[in-house]
């Protein structure tokens, strides 16, 4: 992993600070493109074609584009646009879909409903929930589990995103 | 539709815990590639970028006039290098709070030298008032082996101060103390530390022969 990462970071840094961006933009869009290469990689169909950095490196471009873009920092013209598998940032109905979710879990009112519900898919017993969570025994924290969840499923149904994929 | 959104939370859900522990995974390879030196250490500042090379080179003629002051830190922190040890959790294992210290992970991830996870599950144990004030010394330690002096100095000066500690254990936090101020190349602070440490402590102690040897080389 170490010997991946070391090249990959050092030319996203590159092409991140020539971007308009700083250190943890960098760190940040290889781990995004990190997640991406997981999934790929797990896929059977899926080949890799160009060594794994340079992968890292096409997927951290087009994501930051696309974050500069969001941000209108810069206007990006098409011919700006570097040779990138554009399928892994854009992707299909369902894979926006679950998508969708992380984001909604990762609100930042989320916070402590995603840190019990992903410790609690982690494996964690929910004695080790409370502790960490400084809940008072393993029934509260059982009890704020499922309220998470609850919360989760509220959320996810009135989320007009998840609402215009599931009209389509 | 239910059905299907509800196979789509748990896919969700579940994409988030493998980013999560991803996430960690890469984490701590970053950060064993900075330790390493083998890429650079993020700053909260803003990255040069390219175009402005005539404001680089201009810096880099102020650099030149302020070099000897980069000196101090620079051999600072080669002193540090040759001096820091790591305090053995030795020191508190079998005390009262080793139930919470196991649960709260801090002494696996001290001794696996992941100094980020110590720090964070150090504070936490802390805030909580879980883990008692001394703890603080390890904590101040974490933060110095994430390069984060400032932080390790906060941390260990109050330690150093009317802090309630056996005098053995507050010349603990002396010593990181001292290193601390060696690697922010401020000799003076950190000699008055190691001088408090010699004509307090016990010449038996080996945090007694650390502090000489530091002190010997900072004169």
């Amino acid at each position: 992993m170490k010997a991946i990462y070391e090249p990959a970071y050092l030319a996203i840094l590159r092409h991140v600070s020539a971007n308009s961006g700083h250190e943890h933009d960098a760190k940040d869009m290889l781990h995004k493109a990190w997640e991406v290469f997981e999934r790929k990689i797990a896929d059977p169909v899926f080949k890799l074609t160009v060594p794994a950095e340079g992968y890292l490196l096409g997927v951290a471009k087009r994501l930051w584009l696309k974050q500069l873009d969001q941000k209108r920092k810069i206007n990006v013209t098409s011919s700006e646009v570097p040779d990138a598998p554009e399928e892994e940032v854009q992707g299909d109905e369902r894979e926006n879909a679950i998508r969708r979710v992380v984001e909604l879990l990762a609100q930042e009112a989320f916070q402590v409903c995603r840190k019990v519900i992903i410790n609690f898919y982690r494996g964690w017993s929910m004695e080790e929930i409370a502790d960490d969570m400084g809940f008072s025994g393993s029934d509260s924290a059982k009890s704020k589990k499922a309220k998470c969840m609850k919360k989760l499923r509220a959320i996810c149904r009135k989320d007009p995103v998840l609402l215009q994929l599931f009209d389509q | 539709m239910k059905n299907e959104l509800e196979n789509i939370i748990k896919q969700g859900v579940a994409r988030a815990v493998a980013q999560e522990a991803l996430r960690e995974e890469l984490d701590s390879v970053h950060d064993e590639l900075v330790r390493e030196g083998k890429i650079p250490q993020q700053h909260k500042g803003r990255v040069i970028a390219m175009w402005p090379r005539i404001a680089a080179a201009a810096a880099v003629i102020l650099l030149a006039i302020g070099f000897w002051w980069m000196q101090k830190p620079a051999q600072g922190t080669a002193i540090y290098a040759a001096h820091f040890e790591p305090l053995s959790t030795e020191v508190v294992s079998g005390s009262k709070g080793a139930e919470v210290d196991r649960k709260n992970g801090w002494v696996a991830a001290y001794n696996q030298g992941d100094y980020k996870r110590a720090s964070e599950a150090l504070n936490r144990c802390l805030s909580r008032q879980e883990c008692p004030p001394f703890y603080n010394v390890y904590l101040g330690i974490a933060y110095l082996e994430q390069g984060m002096v400032e932080a390790a100095v906060e941390t260990l000066v109050p330690l150093t101060e009317d802090s309630g500690l056996f005098i053995a254990r507050r010349n603990l936090a002396r010593y990181y103390l001292s290193l601390a101020y060696v690697q922010q190349g401020n000799y003076a602070l950190s000699i008055e530390q190691l001088d408090a440490i010699l004509a307090s402590d016990n010449t038996n102690n080996p945090y007694y022969k650390k502090a000489k040897a530091l002190r010997d080389e900072l004169s």
